[in-house]
């Protein structure tokens, strides 16, 4: 998810920013006390390996930039017809140019360094390749709200900024390679931070991204409602594949019995939820009837089928006090949502694609013994011609979704407070100790 | 399939989804829509459509459906699969009694 993969990036920046005299921390000469335990060509290598670090990191702020303001041509633009997301991108891109590193390779990024700063880094730029995900996964420009460009924007310039400070710090490893511009970038990230912290910012993009893919729940039936959760939870994964229209007929008709004795469960707990798993019952008894009649071969669905049927026999058997835990109630809720979601999916896509079919019986004539004869044939139309059900109405007006009010999660807001308070933490004055007020 | 088979199986149908349309108890209609969707589930996709029916009273309709059910016997479906069938029809009429 973003806001994992972008705490960890801010975390590990925050901890580098708040590092001080880095020759010391690399082996370097500068304390009495502490021996010098690298050689120049040594540092400078480590040096050069911070730089691919940076780059991985520069390269995230990049590809963030883009994601949330994809404006594809900046060439023959100026500072003053470019804003200031444009600017930043337009200064990063000028800066990644004058890279002369490589990224990092696997083993760079997977192998822990020797010294504490190094390794810092190198989990900033670990975080920075898991990142990469997040924007092709619902991190991206067309999905994320006007607020959540703004914030995804505002993080990339927070850390741009801390690159740039870190930059001016670290010019004293033999060997440093500089950022090009760095005053420029800095300039046009702390203008990019001041225009996107306007508004409100909306933290719940940090729910975006990559996540793994869900698996199913096999092995041994579990006990009680969760040997209910189990077969939804398998029967959602499978209705990832198209079911045949057989197979669909006996998921509506499982999801019907699931959901009365649900509501049969919870009456006597909460009847207002009970009234509403009835009302979902009775919209998949009208589905069941609708689909009486349809046909369509594509597909498959025997597991999903298998699983609904499942489900619905495991709900019969269930104690009448099996939906008293409100957890596992609000689990069974997220998950029927999600077969409701699918279900209606899959039966416009059907329609639409006109893989399921309505049967109906039309009166015609037949060669019986020289004789005709009136018979009964059957034909198939599309479920949108004239001929058509209440299906798609049905569909469209009662299985759909509920708008999900997303909530930030918790601490995505201090995680960014945290990383701002980094950016303008300044060392304590020499001899002070930071523990103790000074009077 | 044969015209006569295809008959047969139509009537069955159309008076199994009428008596879960008329049942008394949504449990009952949920019985009849199984036994429904067992009798598609033996033919495969290629069935004839429902057709509404002429009567509406309760006993008929069961007679009617019942017979249809014993006749698939004759079109060549297993004796063992039309009695579980007709099990499940008498399970469903056991909830649909008043």
């Amino acid at each position: 998810m973003y806001g994992e993969t972008s705490g960890m990036l801010r975390d590990a920046l925050a901890e580098l920013l708040r590092q001080h005299r880095i020759q010391q921390r690399i082996g370097g000469a500068g304390l009495h006390t502490v021996p010098e335990t690298t050689t120049v060509d040594e540092r400078k290598a480590i040096g050069e390996q911070i730089a691919r670090y940076r780059y991985a990191v520069l390269v995230w702020c990049d590809q963030a930039m883009r994601a949330a303001n994809p404006r594809i041509n900046l060439e023959g633009s100026t500072g003053r017809t470019r804003g200031p997301a444009e600017e930043l991108r337009y200064r990063l891109a000028r800066t990644l140019g004058g890279v002369e590193v490589d990224l990092p390779t696997m083993d760079e990024l997977v192998t822990e360094q020797p010294f504490g700063l190094v390794d810092t880094w190198r989990e900033a730029a670990r975080a920075c390749v898991l990142g990469e995900h997040d924007f092709n996964n619902g991190v991206g420009y067309g999905r994320l709200s006007e607020a959540e460009c703004l914030t995804v924007i505002k993080d990339a310039a927070d850390v741009i900024r801390a690159l740039v400070g870190l930059d001016r710090r670290y010019a004293n490893i033999p060997g440093w390679h500089l950022l090009k511009e760095p005053g420029r970038l800095g300039r046009a990230a702390e203008t990019c931070v001041t225009w996107a912290g306007y508004g409100e910012p909306d933290y719940t993009v940090d729910l975006r991204g990559w996540n793994p893919a869900p698996t199913l729940i096999e092995g041994p039936r579990l006990p009680g409602i969760t040997g209910v959760l189990q077969a939804q939870h398998n029967l959602l994964i499978h209705l990832g594949t198209f079911p045949t229209a057989q197979n669909l007929r006996v998921v509506l008709d499982s999801q019907r019995i699931v959901s009365r004795e649900a509501a049969r469960r919870l009456q006597p707990i909460d009847p207002a939820l009970a009234a509403r798993w009835e009302r979902r019952g009775e919209t998949y008894g009208r589905l069941v009837r609708e689909t009486r009649d349809i046909g369509g071969l594509i597909g498959n669905g025997g597991p999903a089928a298998g699983q609904g049927s499942v489900a619905a026999a495991r709900m019969e058997k269930l104690d009448r006090d099996g939906l008293s835990e409100a957890p596992q109630v609000r689990r069974f809720q997220r998950i029927s949502g999600g077969i409701d979601e699918r279900v209606r999916n899959v039966i416009e896509h059907g329609i639409a694609a006109r893989l399921y079919f309505q049967r109906i019986s039309v009166p015609g004539l037949n060669d019986y013994n020289d004789e005709l004869v009136y018979v009964a044939r059957q034909k198939f139309v599309p479920i949108t011609s004239p001929v058509k059900t209440e299906l798609l109405a049905i569909v469209r007006s009662d299985l759909r979704p509920t708008p999900i009010q997303r909530k930030a999660p918790t601490g995505a807001a201090q995680s960014r407070l945290d990383f701002e308070a980094a950016l303008h933490h300044r060392p304590p004055p020499r001899g002070a100790s930071p523990d103790v007020p000074s009077i | 399939m044969l015209l006569s088979h295809a008959v047969t199986l139509a009537e069955a149908r159309s008076y199994v989804a009428a008596l879960a349309d008329a049942a008394l108890t949504t449990d009952a209609s949920i019985e009849y829509d199984r036994v429904l969707l067992q009798i598609d589930f033996i033919h495969g996709d290629y069935i004839p459509g429902i057709s509404p029916v002429p009567v509406t009273d309760r006993d008929v309709l069961f007679e009617v459906a019942e017979s249809a059910i014993e006749d698939l016997v004759k079109h060549g479906v297993d004796s063992l699969t039309v009695e579980l069938v007709l099990d499940m029809l008498y399970a469903a009429r056991e909830l649909d009694a008043p």
